[in-house]
């Protein structure tokens, strides 16, 4: 469906993009993470054909993106609310569906699907300007949505969203990707991409760390896992390979988490607590990069 | 299409936009208003020009001129040497002067024998659009002309006497005859009877007055019919000033809350320009025309010319497209955008005519003005409605506008590209 090829962008000095290459199958959710500033926003704003590339190459469906027929086929959903606030709802969805090519009673018709997609049906006639940024966020992505795209490019749709509203969102998109739309979404909220990529690219300063499946990155560069635990009594010569003890805190990195929870009961150690934290897309990126996502 | 579709948009935006909207349309109405309200709606003068026309020189027609001219709602003027009529239609045309009376040859005549009603009227020659004064100028010629009437009731009994005989011996037709020396026998008994009893002086009478016909001449000239006239395309700038203050930061508006962005992903970016010039023109003929036709219906401003009323509202709005498109990449943020727009376009607006009507600045700044393209905007409409131009004439300020409009875009759209 989308083949990246070798992408390099720069801005003077400053190399934003720098080698991405990609390739996303059709009816594939797929997370581009990574900090602020690693390249992700002007990855997908070339891949949406909005930025052109210094050097390399975007097919959708064997299109450039910035011909007409890859136009069609590309919704794009930017980081900042890129809606009109003194327009209605629908005035907005219809505004975008007719820039689309939209009209008649499939305008009306696919401005209806996309209020109630949003759950808007009954601020419709609303001027923007008076809804909450939940709202605002929903609407947001469905003016990406309304000429029923192919591929739809959704950067970073949570930001400044409060948790109600951000539940509303993942289940608008997993509904999307259910119903076999090809979706790019950027993050840089790990919970994010795991909970609702299939394959996940890690960038960082322009460049592609690593991609696959979530399972996969995690098998492949999550490492081990940490054991915790909080202790009343210590054999005195209680001595367990990787093990460190701090206070009453034992620390243990463990590649087999359970077993090694069983050698420490054996070996006399009485747990008042023990926690077990199992890698995750942040443990990959930390240590792909020796620094967190949030840093 | 795509461009239509983001035009009507930024129109409907625009209308929405409550504050935008009183700097297009209110206060430049209030301005119209308020100046054209201290000139006074006339010409700023505050009498009533007419010519008077005295084709009869009898000895009643010179004491109705006297009348005329004792009126201080007036100021009488002498009529050319030769042909004073022509002359005098042709100014009332050109809008040189208010109106002319005509006092016709034979009045004299008819004021000694009492035949107002089938006599030759006096003529009030006026164009239809000042109603007011045509109004005011019936009002002041009737009431002159009945105080001659007045004046012959109350004659020493040696000159009614002579009235009567003059009255006796005329052709009128019998009815009127009798009824005329009836009341000739009246207003001689009345004045016996006041002369012993005053209050027999509260006897009235009723006699057909003298006739005041209007005779209406439609003012094509090269002056301003009133103030109004003047003050209207001058709140066109204002209006235009409004328009390009409203869509100077549009572009700016829709990259920094991210709009823009999303019009890229389903439109080429010389669509993008051609739909915010569309916006922007459609804007600026809205509101010259609405402006010209509160002016039209509620102050009688003249489209003396609506086909090169049409071409100015055109060739104007191309030029401000021009501007908008240019100063709009003044600057990288809509506060930048902003400021530096203003600048420019208070300076326009102060060099050509916003503030002080070209006419009445100083020679330096007259010809200074000529480098303000909101000059020619103003020239134009005006040409179009009480300068009397030619389309030859109209064709040098709206070719003057269009190139501006056209270098300006030109250089508008070469930085904007060239930023990327």
């Amino acid at each position: 469906m989308i083949e990246v090829s070798n992408l390099k962008k720069s801005y003077g000095s400053l190399v934003a993009v720098d080698g991405v290459s990609l390739t996303i199958n059709k009816g594939e959710m797929f997370g581009l993470l990574g900090p602020n500033g690693a390249g992700k926003s002007t990855t997908i704003s070339i891949m949406a054909g909005l930025l052109k590339p210094d050097s390399g190459t975007v097919k959708i469906s064997g299109d450039d993106p910035i011909s007409a027929a890859a136009k069609k086929r590309i919704g794009l959903a930017p980081q900042s609310l890129a809606i009109y606030e003194r327009l209605t709802a629908e005035e907005n969805l219809m505004f975008f569906g007719k820039l689309s090519g939209l009209g008649g009673p499939q305008l009306s018709e696919r401005t209806t699907w996309a209020l109630e997609l949003a759950g808007l049906a009954d601020r419709r006639k609303d001027i923007v300007g008076t809804f909450s940024g939940g709202m605002k966020r929903r609407l947001n992505l469905v003016c990406a949505l309304v000429h029923a795209p192919e591929v739809v490019f959704l950067d970073e749709p949570t930001v400044g969203v409060d948790p109600q509203s951000r539940n509303f969102l993942f289940d608008t998109v997993e509904k999307l990707r259910d119903e076999g739309l090809t979706i790019i979404y950027t993050t840089h909220y790990m919970e994010e991409a795991e909970r609702l990529c299939d394959r996940v690219a890690i960038m960082d300063q322009g460049k592609i760390l690593a991609q696959g499946t979530v399972q996969e990155l995690i098998g492949q560069f999550g490492a081990e896992s940490t054991l915790i635990a909080e202790f009343e009594r210590m054999p005195d010569s209680f001595v367990f390979a990787g093990a460190e003890v701090t206070g009453s805190i034992l620390t243990l990195k463990s590649k087999e988490p359970f077993a090694d929870m069983a050698k420490l009961a054996g070996a006399g150690v009485a747990m008042k607590s023990l926690k077990m934290e199992s890698p995750n897309l942040e443990t990959v990126f930390l240590n792909l990069t020796g620094r967190s996502l949030r840093d | 299409m795509k461009s239509l579709t983001l035009a009507l948009k930024d129109v409907k935006l625009l209308v929405r936009d409550k504050s935008a909207l009183f700097w297009v349309l209110v206060f430049p109405l209030m301005i119209a208003i308020l100046f054209g309200s201290i000139f006074g709606g006339s010409n700023g003068a505050s009498k009533i020009d007419v010519v008077l026309i005295d084709q009869d020189n009898s000895k009643q027609s010179q004491e109705l001129v006297k009348g005329l001219k004792d009126s201080t709602a007036l100021n009488v003027l002498a009529p050319a040497q030769s042909d004073a009529l022509s002359a005098a239609k042709e100014s009332v045309r050109k809008g040189n002067l208010s109106a002319y009376i005509l006092i016709p040859k034979g009045f004299g005549h008819e004021v000694q024998t009492f035949q107002y009603a089938k006599g030759p009227a006096i003529q009030l020659g006026i164009d239809p659009s000042h109603q007011a004064e045509a109004g005011m100028l019936q009002g002041i010629a009737t009431g002159a002309a009945s105080k001659l009437m007045g004046d012959a009731m109350q004659m020493n009994p040696q000159d009614l006497a002579e009235n009567l005989s003059n009255v006796q011996n005329s052709t009128l037709d019998p009815a009127r005859k009798k009824d005329l020396m009836q009341l000739m026998h009246y207003a001689s008994d009345l004045q016996t009877k006041r002369d012993t009893d005053p209050q027999a002086s509260t006897a009235s009478f009723e006699f057909e007055g003298p006739q005041v016909e209007q005779k209406p001449i439609s003012a094509s000239g090269s002056k301003p019919a009133s103030a109004f006239e003047i003050t209207f395309p001058q709140a066109i700038i204002w209006g235009l000033l409004g328009v390009i203050s409203s869509f100077v930061v549009s572009l700016v508006k829709e990259r920094e809350q991210g709009t823009l962005v999303r019009l890229q992903s389903t439109m080429s970016m010389g669509e993008i320009l051609a739909g915010k010039a569309l916006a922007c023109l459609i804007a600026c003929a809205g509101v010259m025309a609405l402006l010209l036709l509160i002016g039209h219906f509620a102050f009688n401003v003249r489209l003396t010319s609506p086909l090169l009323l049409a071409m100015a509202i055109l060739c104007g709005s191309l030029c401000v497209v021009g501007i908008m498109m240019l100063l709009s990449v003044l600057g990288r943020t809509e506060q930048a955008v902003s400021g530096s727009s203003w600048g420019v376009m208070i300076t326009m607006a102060m060099f050509g005519g916003g503030m002080i009507p070209i006419f009445m600045m100083p020679g330096w700044m007259q010809s200074a003005s000529s480098f303000s393209p909101l000059k020619w905007t103003v020239l134009s409409i005006e040409g179009a409605i009480w300068r009397g131009f030619t389309f030859q004439e109209m064709l040098v300020p709206c070719a003057i506008l269009v190139a501006i409009g056209a270098v300006c875009f030109g250089a508008g759209v070469k930085v904007l590209r060239s930023r990327g």
